[in-house]
């Protein structure tokens, strides 16, 4: 019997025990499936991500060389990149001309990489408070309210406390643009407080609740802290 | 439009783009510049004329001072870098007479550079035989393999009692030192450089290094200073002085970034020549002509050693992808022949591939010759780089040694060289052997006088009229105003329900014949683009070379006279009606919606019935799984987003079909369409001459469409009514009115050494 026709042999009879034992398809499996015919399954090429035998940190992509500058990679802009002016002081006001396209980009983003944690009103109760318990800052607290621009994106940058830095999934300009829709959500705030508070110097009880409702929004399980 | 004029002994890419092309030998060059000075005039120069060049027509140098003369300013001389510093002395005085000097050249100081010197080298292999070199450290460089033979570096090299050689590999150099130092390659290491014009500028790593490699910098810093420190800190201590200290890391990350230094650029020197020009000219022909006479004048050949075109000095030796890209001119692979012209070998009774014994000045040296036309008569052309012993898995072993011919006194050409023939034949693998269009319009030739004609009579002219164009024959040299059968037919009808086409991109391309320089660069990118296989000597012999698009070389002309040669790149066409997809059992290739002719590898059982259907030839058969075995560090040089093919598939050109959706995924996420340009197929982005333009052929803007509606826009093989997506643009040469074509093709001697004007 030759090599090529055992292996088949076995391999139907694999298959066979596998069909019988009722396990064919849906069952999980940490070996890899059996390839009857391995044409081209395995490449000898290295895909994005991919484990590395080759390289001592077991990636196989390779970081940019530190200190490096790639074809529009130059950052002299300082303010824009870095949130800091010359002075090395966060600058007071973001360094980007805002228009509707920015502020619509910043929702998007916010929605996609903020929301997660900071819900979508900016109150810190996002879901992953709500199932664990993460402390998460609200925006409209005081502290934060007294943020410079570059600041919060010193913050986005870097991180703060628990926040990891968000450096490298989001680039500069759009982080620029959250930071539009996070000072968006604080005017809105600001601006409903200002209104329920006027609205309360006339009457009583019932702008009071509106308020209190409007400062907590977050659904119930978040309260549970 | 320019006119170049080109002499020498050995077919060089600038020789094959001239219009005009006179064989001569290297040794003739000095004499004939000499002929052409004093007919030009120049002043000192007139002492030069009278002695005519053997087989140089009077007419043809006349017709080159009248050019020159009659464009002052706006041309330029340049000589060949094997000619001796007497030739480069007396060119650079012709371009300041002709006032060419500040328009066209420019002179730079040499500044920080270690110019290389032959005698320099000299003085140290006599100092190291002599004892008195104690430590000697080789930065780079291959000596023991590519010093002049006469030197004989490897014996000095063992007198001396500590060696230390800095390499990429351990190469015949490192094989003889006492330590070897791994050396970190250029794309891992931070250097600086200065260009030739003086410009400075930063040589930032790309890739973190592979091994723990040092660069030149590196060491010579540990040498120097004492202590290991990073490149990257050295060469930004070298910069601190140049940038200043104030803002350093701003004007610093702006070097980086621009890749250079603005305003460091040098200005321009006058050129002050040392002496007479042309006296010294003089003295190099009399020096020329003596020996040899004493060599005598029967069956001594002059030998000619050029670099590899692949190779170079044969530090890419270990390279498959160079050592099986085909020689421009010979189309050979993994070998070196000594190149005769087909006149030298009907008088020695040559044919190609036969073993022959070179002997000169007491050295020989044995290896296969081959036959190339337009070489000049009585010249035999060696490819250095080849023949290493120590180049690795790939380059060991492969080729011939030509620098064990090569002394000290005469590095670029030696006379009196004997050739013997042993009888033997040396298996040779070229990818094409025929050099001949067999009359048929392949390369379409114009001359510009020609295409004015064309265009002042039919001012609208529509695609596809190819009035001006005249196929460029055969060995009966051109003809053109005979129509013949392979003149444009009416289109055939199709027996298909054709495809319109007329929805979302579709893909087109131009190859212009005109700019294509037949360099190959096109052919390495796509080989690296495209994960294809290197197949080795054997296979290529087979015709089973992978390449996805190749440069055919065709000769025309009488082969033992001067034959003007003409490149042609031909990669898959994407024929709209393709022969290749109706033949296919198995629906393997198909056409897709923009007009792309896919393969689609799954489905390939490989009955090659699609090969050989297709009458380009441009269809790749992986005959044996040349990718099985690959190393885990070539691994890394695949493209992930190209499948690597097995054994038993058909493979060719895809159009990048990567690239493209790669652009149109990106397009998409950022919202907007995809514009003319953005997609750049591997072989249009490395073409030095932009010959090949790629682009959406609905989108009447895009320069593809433009070029397509270029009266000089023709397809390959058009009768055969297969529409192909990929055209090309007519050849258009100059030549002078005053040489008749018969003159042009006519001379009956060859040379070495460029000469041009544009």
């Amino acid at each position: 019997m030759t090599p090529r026709a055992r292996r088949l042999l076995g391999a139907v009879a694999l298959t066979s025990v596998v069909v019988a034992s009722g396990c064919a398809r849906g069952c999980t499996s940490s070996r890899p499936p059996i390839h009857l015919n391995p044409s081209m399954d395995d490449q000898p090429k290295v895909r994005a991500q991919a484990a590395s035998t080759f390289f001592y940190n077991g990636a196989s992509m390779r970081e940019p060389v530190p200190g490096t500058v790639a074809i529009d990679g130059l950052k002299e802009d300082a303010a824009f990149f870095t949130g800091k002016g010359a002075d090395g002081q966060f600058v007071a006001t973001m360094p980007v001309t805002v228009d509707d396209a920015v502020r619509e980009r910043g929702r998007q983003r916010y929605a996609i990489y903020c929301q997660p944690c900071h819900d979508a009103r900016g109150d810190g109760k996002g879901i992953l408070f709500q199932r664990g318990n993460v402390p998460t800052a609200s925006f409209h607290q005081e502290k934060i309210l007294k943020y410079s621009d570059g600041q919060i994106f010193d913050v986005i940058t870097n991180g703060f406390g628990l926040m990891s830095g968000y450096r490298w999934p989001i680039p500069p300009a759009d982080r620029w643009a959250i930071i539009t829709h996070v000072r968006e959500l604080q005017r809105e705030r600001l601006a409903r407080a200002a209104a329920a508070s006027a609205s309360a110097d006339g009457t009583a009880d019932k702008p009071a609740s509106d308020k209190a409702t409007a400062d907590k929004p977050a659904p119930k399980p978040g309260d549970v802290k | 439009m320019n006119r170049l004029y080109s002499v020498e002994g050995v077919y060089s890419l600038t020789g094959a783009m001239a219009d005009h092309r006179l064989r001569l030998e290297s040794r003739q060059i000095a004499p004939f510049l000499a002929t052409l000075a004093a007919r030009l005039g120049a002043g000192g120069a007139a002492s030069l004329a009278g002695a005519a060049l053997p087989g140089v027509d009077p007419r043809w140098i006349d017709a080159l001072a009248k050019d020159l003369l009659a464009n002052r300013g706006k041309g330029v001389i340049v000589a060949g870098e094997r000619q001796p510093a007497s030739v480069h002395a007396a060119v650079c005085a012709l371009n300041a007479f002709l006032g060419n000097t500040g328009a066209t050249v420019s002179y730079y100081e040499t500044k920080d550079a270690a110019l290389p010197s032959v005698s320099s080298l000299d003085s140290l292999v006599s100092a190291m035989k002599a004892g008195t070199v104690q430590t000697l450290v080789v930065l780079g460089g291959n000596p023991v393999f590519d010093a002049p033979v006469d030197f004989d570096f490897a014996s000095a090299l063992s007198k001396v009692p500590h060696t230390i050689a800095l390499g990429h590999s351990v190469d015949e150099t490192s094989a003889r030192v006492e330590w070897h130092i791994p050396r970190a390659h250029f794309l891992e290491s931070w250097g600086d450089a200065r260009a030739v014009g003086g410009t400075l500028g930063v040589v930032q790593p790309l890739i973190l290094p592979l091994f723990d490699g040092r660069s030149p910098v590196e060491l010579l810093g540990l040498m120097a200073g004492g202590q290991d420190r990073p490149g990257y800190d050295l060469v930004r201590e070298t910069w601190k002085p140049i940038l200043g200290e104030a803002e350093f890391d701003r004007k610093w990350n702006r070097v980086l970034h621009d890749g250079l230094l603005s305003g460091s650029e040098l200005p321009e020197v006058a050129p002050g020549l040392k002496g007479e020009p042309y006296a010294e000219l003089g003295r190099t022909i009399v020096d020329g002509a003596s020996p040899q006479a004493a060599a005598g004048s029967a069956g001594a050949l002059e030998v000619v050693f050029l670099p590899s075109p692949s190779l170079h000095d044969g530090r890419f030796a270990n390279d498959g992808w160079l050592q099986e890209l085909p020689d421009p001119l010979t189309k050979l692979t993994w070998d070196n022949p000594a190149l005769v012209s087909p006149k030298t070998a009907e008088t020695l009774g040559l044919t190609g591939g036969d073993v022959v014994r070179l002997d000169h000045a007491g050295r020989s040296l044995e290896l296969p010759a081959w036959i190339v036309p337009g070489m000049a008569d009585g010249v035999v052309a060696l490819t250095l780089g080849y023949g290493r012993a120590h180049a690795g898995r790939v380059g060991s072993g492969v080729g011939f040694d030509t620098f064990t011919l090569r002394g000290s006194q005469a590095s670029g050409f030696a006379s009196g060289v004997t050739l013997t023939r042993l009888g033997r034949k040396h298996p040779l693998s070229a990818t094409q052997e025929h050099g001949s269009m067999e009359g048929r319009p392949i390369v379409r030739e114009s001359t510009l006088s020609e295409l004015r004609a064309a265009e002042a009579s039919s001012p609208a002219q529509a695609e596809g009229a190819h009035v001006a164009e005249a196929p460029h024959a055969g060995k009966e040299g051109r003809v053109p105003e005979a129509p013949g059968v392979f003149e444009e037919e009416p289109h055939h009808f199709s027996l298909w329900k054709e495809h319109t086409y007329d929805q979302g991109q579709q893909w087109g391309m131009t190859i212009d014949l005109n700019t294509c320089i037949g360099c190959n660069a096109c052919m390495v990118a796509c080989q690296s683009e495209n994960n294809v296989p290197v197949v080795g000597k054997v296979q290529v012999a087979k015709g089973r070379e992978m390449h996805w698009i190749r440069v055919d070389r065709y000769f025309s002309g009488e082969p033992s006279g001067g034959p003007e040669v003409v490149f042609q790149p031909v990669p898959c066409m994407h024929c709209e009606d393709a022969p290749c997809e109706q033949v296919c059992p198995v629906a393997a290739t198909v056409h897709d919606a923009q007009g792309l002719n896919v393969m689609v590898y799954n489905r390939c059982i490989g009955t090659r019935y699609c090969s050989n259907n297709c009458p380009y030839k441009v269809r790749r058969f992986n005959f044996f799984n040349f990718t099985k075995d690959t190393p885990s560090i070539l691994q890394l040089g695949m493209n992930p987003d190209v499948t690597v093919r097995a054994r038993g598939v058909m493979e060719k050109c895809t159009y990048c079909t990567q690239r493209i959706n790669r652009t149109k995924i990106d397009a998409k996420l950022a919202g907007r369409a995809v514009h003319d340009g953005d997609v750049k197929t591997a072989c249009q982005q490395a073409c030095p001459a932009s010959a090949i333009e790629f682009g959406d052929l609905r989108d009447g803007s895009s320069r593809v469409a433009k070029a397509k509606a270029d009266p000089r826009n023709y397809a390959l093989l058009d009768e055969l009514n297969t529409k192909p997506r990929t055209t090309y643009l007519a050849k258009v040469r100059n030549p002078n009115p005053d040489l008749d074509p018969s003159t042009r093709s006519g001379s009956s001697r060859a040379g070495s050494s460029d000469e041009g004007v544009a």
